[in-house]
Order: structure tokens, then C-alpha cells, then sequence
């Protein structure tokens, strides 16, 4: 297994430096998914399937939408449809798509051998271990994800609200 | 173990100090966020990393909390992505100093080493940044 993570290793390293050296916001981010399915990858080496799982659905699903929704709010009108028009027909996604072949053959070989069982040493944490683990000794500590997660959403409400400027403007 | 604690400890210290140094190098406040994130991505590999080590549940309890934590986090900073771009039309974080009154007069230092004033260097500094306010409402078209 030690290839195997070595080899994710170097592919989330290679694209974190390729994230913070672009220049463009969404190759970073082409490159910063890359480097988070790297780091699923080498959780699932680790014997953590199910965080590996929320690794790829959380971080590069849900969070990167949301990057990838406020970039482009950011860039609209002519400039953005010529960038788009730019996006769709240059090689951008040759490097992330490299990289990410290389990922897809390393889960190809673990599947392969099921190899996730058969680690010698690697004792897996089995999804059913840590819901155990999460709402037993650390239920306190999922309540206060739920507050910190209802407070992020209200200030994110609150921030993100349109100025009211029509009440100002009579006055 | 095939799989030292040393070199996943190492790979994750690398990809904090990545993050880091994007953190302090880029001035765009989204690849600032995002350098927030590759930081936060790598404490939560090693807190995987040691629950491997031990073959405990908790490395992956703690990935959990911070996955929570670094998504109400990047909401409420994209928000202020947004708010920032709207005022100030860059994403440039220097650009975002209109609590530094003393900086946009023209990087004075405060005039409390002056043996002349020092009252009113102050109170011409809480003059000056009504007005500054004033101008950047206007400006701003939304």
C-alpha cells in the first residue's frame, strides 16, 4: 500500500502548489479538487473510508460549488462571455485531468486487490465505528456543529443581503 | 504499520505550509480563502493520519468537526468575497482598508510623538473619515 500513498501523496502536493501559483481562480480551483480527491485517496489507504467518502462529497461537492458560484458571479458580462469562450476550447483541463487519471488507476489497483482489507497492518475504521464514536462520547461536540453551522448560515444571510440603499436615497 | 505516522504527519505539514504560503503571498481574497482551505484540508489529514496510527475512530470524529467548521466558515467568507466586491469593485485585499483611517490620508504615522498637538491630530484624523465614508458611499453604485 505504501506506493499507493505515496503516490497520492505526491499528486496532492503537486496540485496544491499548481492552486496557489495560478493566476486564473478557476484553474485553481480545477487544481484545488484535484488535490482534495489526492487527499480522499489517501484517506482511503489510511483505512478511513467513510471520511474519504465525505472528503469527496463535502470539500470538492459542496464547497467547491460554492466557489466555483461566487467566481463566477464575480466576472459577468462581455469580459466573462470571452473568458468562457476561451475556457471551453484551450487545454486547461489537461493537468487536472492527468493528475486525476492518475488517481482513478490507484483506486483501480486498491479495488482491484480489494485491497482496503487485505493491508496487513492498516486496521480500517468502519463507518459504524465512528457514528458510534460521534454521537457517544462526542454528541456535545455535534451540537455545537449544528449551532456553528446555524450561525454560518444566518451571517451568511445577513453579509450576503443587498444593501437597503431606496430607504436611504428619500431620506 | 506500512504506513509510518512520520511521513503522513510530514505530508500534511507539507500541505499546511503550501497553504500558508499561498495564504501570504496572493492578495486576491478568494485564492486567500482557498489557501484557508488547503490549510484546514491538511490538519484534517492529520488528525486522519493519527487516528490511523491507533486504529481509533476520533481522527475521523475531528475530520468531521472540521469539515463543519471550514463549511460554515468559507459561507460566511464568501459572503464577504461578495460584500468586499461590491464596495470596492477588486478583489484586492489592500483595497479593503477603510478601517485604517490614517492609512488612505497618506500613511502618517499617528502624531502622538509630535511635542506640538496631540489632541488635535486626532480629532482632525476623526474629521477626516466621515468624510472619507462619505465618499466611498457615493462612489459605490449598487
Amino acid at each position: 500500500m505504501l506506493p499507493v500513498f505515496w503516490i497520492a501523496a505526491i499528486v496532492a502536493i503537486v496540485s496544491t502548489v499548481m492552486v496557489i501559483t495560478r493566476a486564473n481562480a478557476i484553474h485553481a480551483l480545477l487544481y484545488l479538487i484535484v488535490s482534495l480527491l489526492a487527499v480522499a485517496v489517501m484517506f482511503m489507504v489510511l483505512g478511513a473510508p467513510f471520511v474519504a467518502m465525505l472528503e469527496i462529497i463535502v470539500y470538492a461537492g459542496a464547497i467547491m460549488v460554492l466557489f466555483v458560484f461566487v467566481i463566477m458571479l464575480l466576472n459577468l458580462g462581455p469580459k466573462g462571455v470571452e473568458q468562457e469562450r476561451r475556457w471551453l476550447k484551450g487545454g486547461v483541463w489537461g493537468g487536472p485531468c492527468v493528475l486525476t487519471f492518475i488517481l482513478l488507476v490507484e483506486v483501480g489497483v486498491m479495488l482491484s486487490r480489494s485491497g482496503i482489507a487485505e493491508s496487513p497492518a492498516i486496521v480500517p475504521v468502519p463507518p459504524k465505528e465512528v457514528g458510534i464514536a460521534l454521537f457517544g462520547p462526542y454528541l456535545i461536540g455535534v451540537q455545537l456543529a449544528g449551532i456553528l453551522l446555524l450561525g454560518g448560515l444566518v451571517a451568511a444571510y445577513h453579509i450576503g443581503r443587498p444593501e437597503p440603499r431606496d430607504e436611504e436615497k428619500p431620506t | 504499520m506500512t504506513i509510518p505516522m512520520e511521513q503522513g504527519l510530514m505530508i500534511a505539514g507539507v500541505l499546511f505550509i503550501l497553504g500558508l504560503v499561498g495564504l501570504m503571498v496572493r492578495r486576491n481574497v478568494v485564492f486567500m480563502l482557498i489557501s484557508v482551505e488547503i490549510m484546514l484540508n491538511a490538519a484534517g489529514l492529520a488528525f486522519v493520519v493519527a487516528g490511523a496510527r491507533w486504529g481509533a475512530a476520533d481522527g475521523q470524529v475531528m475530520f468531521l468537526f472540521i469539515l463543519a467548521m471550514a463549511a460554515a466558515e468559507v459561507a460566511v467568507g464568501l459572503a464577504l468575497v461578495l460584500r468586499i466586491f461590491g464596495q470596492n469593485k477588486t478583489l484586492d485585499i489592500d483595497a479593503a482598508n477603510a478601517l485604517a483611517s490614517s492609512v488612505s490620508v497618506g500613511f502618517q504615522e499617528p502624531a502622538i510623538a509630535q511635542a506640538g498637538e496631540p489632541i488635535v491630530a486626532p480629532t482632525d484624523a476623526q474629521t477626516k473619515s466621515p468624510d472619507e465614508s462619505a465618499t466611498r458611499g457615493e462612489t459605490d453604485p449598487c
